[in-house]
């Protein structure tokens, strides 16, 4: 199956859209065999090497839904809490259960305030808040001393 | 109780032994004296209405405490919460507050003050991460409102 990347979406042969994270994990499992960007048809690695000269954001996003989903937490859209992704508990069935965590990637900085809020909408959402910064994945929680 | 007077004399804290009692647990002895770190201090003469003898003056004025023992409002805030809470703390490095376990002198925590306000940022996180690991303690962040409420958040790094 071959695509075309058209934003952040790749445009299938089939017609199917869907998002360049979900791309690049079928093309790792060879389900996709090449997406075109331009004139140019690239295969999973050198499409890796591109994102990462030309679109950081998406490499730094693929790479840590890549490690994720690769551990066995499934991982999704995290749009609805304001947050990059949710992450379900090890082997958790999405279709069964409730995500475990929201995930933010830290960059540069952050406020209080802000870390606040975000603990506040995991919280009241019955999930924990994980903090992505320099390859480490930093679960934060309200503490009740 | 009679007054409770602590002693600041060539940047060393110190209060006389017959007051250990009113000293909160804090201090290390040292022959006839306690000694004490700025934040015991300001504690003690807070909780209990003492008084600074600092160069041959008697001292019950804050402010002018506070200016005395470079106290950081923030960091005292912090200290002030955990201690009403029960909690055995010590001043680690002069910003931070290490946090045992209840009843036990097992260190738990390395707890970070900060205001409200502040922007805390990525290097400052990893290294206190990297700090909390050589201390085998866990890392709190400890957030100080414009009320002066203290809200606490842990952070730990996962395995994935």
């Amino acid at each position: 199956m071959k695509g075309v990347l058209v934003g952040r979406n790749v445009i299938l042969e089939n017609g199917e859209i869907i998002d360049i994270l979900i791309a690049l994990r079928d093309m790792k499992e060879n389900k996709i065999e090449k997406i075109t960007i331009g004139n140019k048809e690239y295969k999973y690695e050198d499409l890796l090497e591109f994102l990462k000269n030309n679109m950081k954001n998406i490499y730094e996003e693929y790479f840590i839904f890549d490690k994720l989903i690769s551990k066995g937490y499934y991982t999704g859209a995290g749009f609805k809490f304001g947050a990059l992704f949710r992450v379900y508990d090890k082997f958790d069935d999405p279709n069964k259960t409730h995500s475990k965590w929201i995930l933010y990637i830290l960059k540069g900085s952050i406020s209080a305030g802000d870390l606040s809020s975000k603990i506040r909408v995991a919280h009241s959402t019955k999930k924990k808040l994980i903090l992505y910064l320099d390859n480490k994945f930093l679960e934060v929680s309200w503490v009740k001393l | 109780m009679g007054e409770v007077i602590v002693k600041y004399y060539n940047n060393r804290i110190f209060a006389d032994i017959s007051l250990k009692k009113y000293l909160f647990g804090f201090g290390k002895e040292k022959g006839k004296v306690i000694e004490l770190n700025p934040y015991e201090c300001f504690y003690i003469i807070k909780k209990r209405k003492g008084i600074l003898e600092f160069e041959k003056r008697k001292i019950k004025d804050i402010l002018e405490i506070i200016k005395i023992l470079k106290i950081d409002l923030v960091i005292y805030r912090v200290f002030e919460d955990l201690r009403d809470r029960g909690y055995f703390i010590k001043i680690y490095k002069n910003k931070y507050i290490i946090v045992y376990e209840k009843g036990t002198d097992i260190e738990r925590y390395l707890c970070y003050p900060i205001h409200e306000r502040h922007i805390i940022e990525s290097k400052e996180i990893n290294y206190l991460l990297e700090l909390c690991k050589k201390l085998h303690i866990e890392l709190l962040i400890a957030v100080v409102d414009i009320e002066g409420d203290v809200t606490y958040y842990k952070i730990k790094e996962l395995r994935i």
